[in-house]
């Protein structure tokens, strides 16, 4: 498991409920260090537009456990 | 603004930034300047009952109308102490890797959609990726940010950066932005488009 791998949650956990996330969601790694066991995962949300016209988006970021994921895609450098 | 640009920030909404810049200390422990160290405090923060959040903030610069709240737990003992304004390119930087761009930006469908809709395709990668870290540079010395999250992976903020417009409007593109401080006034790009604030 890496940086910019794909990973799924395969655990409902309150900690993640918490935060909207479930079993079953898909999101991106996105830092390269595991953390006491957690990788930084970040789920991907919509695109909205605040009162300025700034585009902002509902990515939900996660700090999640190695155990609870599974790579679904692994990432390699073009 | 020339010569006054390192003396007053002026942001988008015409507020004047603050020109008091800390460095946070947590004395007796060295700096995390790598991901292996703030790897290596959090191993220490369990070993030795510091506070990996604060070791991970070791270093770090914020103005002071901008900071993480000190003290940041019961019997924290980090203080905070006056440095010079940073100056982007000279005593800060701004770091957004390519990969963040190329092969994440334009590789989720949500994301991808919204740079190619505003006229932006992976072949402006590169430029999309150089004018995000030179805009967020301006903005972080400048004190233009919003404090994110904070945990042991590091304090988040989030930065709004402004792309040309290339639509038929021509109305710059403006959106929001997710860093990573680390120490000697060095922030790093986690996610090229995020909430507006992750606290």
């Amino acid at each position: 498991m890496k940086e910019y791998d794909d990973v799924k949650v395969i655990v409902e956990k309150e900690r993640y409920a918490k935060v909207g996330i479930h079993k079953g969601m898909i999101g991106t790694i996105l830092d390269p260090r595991r953390i006491e066991g957690d990788w930084l995962v970040v789920f991907d949300g919509e695109f909205k537009q605040d009162e300025d016209g700034t585009w902002y988006t509902t990515d939900i970021e996660c700090e999640i456990a190695e155990s609870d994921l599974i790579v679904v895609k692994e990432y390699k450098e073009p | 603004m020339g010569v006054f640009e390192n003396l007053i920030y002026v942001n988008d909404k015409g507020e004047v930034a603050s020109h008091i810049w800390i460095k946070w200390i947590h004395e007796g422990t060295k700096e995390a300047n790598t991901n292996a160290e703030k790897q290596e405090n959090v191993l220490l923060g369990e070993t030795t009952r510091h506070c990996a959040k604060c070791l991970n903030l070791n270093g770090c610069y914020f103005p002071l109308d901008n900071m993480p709240e000190q003290p940041l737990h019961p019997n924290c003992h980090c203080y905070k102490t006056i440095i010079d304004k940073p100056i982007a390119g000279r005593t800060a930087q701004a770091v957004c890797y390519i990969q963040k761009i190329r092969d994440y930006a334009f590789v989720k469908e949500a994301k991808k959609k919204f740079f190619n809709s505003n006229g932006y395709d992976i072949m402006d990668s590169e430029y999309i990726r150089k004018t995000i870290e030179d805009v967020a540079l301006k903005k972080y010395v400048g004190g233009d940010f919003k404090l994110g999250m904070l945990d042991k992976h590091g304090q988040r903020i989030t930065i709004r950066v402004e792309l040309p417009g290339r639509t038929a409007q021509g109305k710059p593109l403006s959106f929001c932005t997710g860093w990573m401080i680390y120490p000697g006034g060095k922030i790093v790009l986690t996610t090229p488009a995020t909430e507006l604030s992750k606290k």
